[in-house]
């Protein structure tokens, strides 16, 4: 397995349980709750930022230890290319229904979580369009 | 994703050019081992200028090296 696959191993890893994190703070809060009552910025803050940082973490321990494999090549580039053009679609619909819950003036939790959820599965994404290039193939023409 | 259609020589090539490893390849045309043995296995179609790149180190033209498996069109 190259580092670049780690990588992205790594970012699907730490998205995931950043997600699951982040799922298991909020839920006993919603319980029955009002959400204009639920306090879901620290959580959502804490996991994003632990995120980022693992994230920040594992690419510089990889881009350290990338001499062993050399790189990043044209296929490399390609690849993550592609994977963050699928990401991204996702940030996309986030984003737009994120516009939309503010035109029906939902709740603010309600346009936060879409956002959040929005980067969470552009991450996952992202990831798993990233680890099938490197593993089953990459065609660009 | 479907593997590519183009198929190649490489490995045959290596071997005739005297047991040529796919890190001595990878290297002579700026690419990772890991991206020589995904273009041999096909699971990765090179860019033209990696191509020509590739039939360079053999001295060979480029259709010695690659391919086109004539098929149903995608």
């Amino acid at each position: 397995m190259s580092f670049r696959e780690q990588n992205a191993w790594a970012l699907l890893v730490t998205t995931l349980l950043a997600g699951v994190a982040y799922g298991v703070i909020l839920l006993p809060q919603l319980r029955g709750a009002d959400v204009a009552e639920v306090r879901y910025q620290p959580a959502m803050l804490t996991t994003l930022g632990v995120a980022v940082v693992v994230q920040i973490l594992v690419s510089i321990v990889v881009a350290i230890t990338a001499g062993r494999d050399g790189g990043p090549d044209e296929r490399d580039r390609a690849i993550e290319r592609f994977s963050g053009q699928v990401g991204h679609a996702f940030v996309v619909i986030a984003a737009l229904g994120a516009l939309a819950l503010a035109m029906l003036e939902a709740q603010w939790f309600w346009i936060a979580n879409a956002l959040y959820l929005g980067f969470m599965l552009s991450g996952v994404v992202e990831a798993m369009a990233r680890i099938a290039a490197y593993r089953r193939g990459f065609d660009q023409w | 994703m479907k593997p590519t259609r183009v198929t190649n020589r490489i490995r045959a090539l290596r071997f005739e050019h005297g047991e040529m490893t796919q890190a001595e390849l990878g290297r002579r045309i700026g690419m990772t081992r890991q991206s020589v043995i995904a273009i041999e296995q096909g699971r990765y179609s090179p860019s033209l200028e990696t191509a020509f790149r590739i039939a360079q180190v053999f001295g060979v033209p480029l259709d010695d090296v690659f391919q086109f498996t004539e098929g149903e069109q995608r």
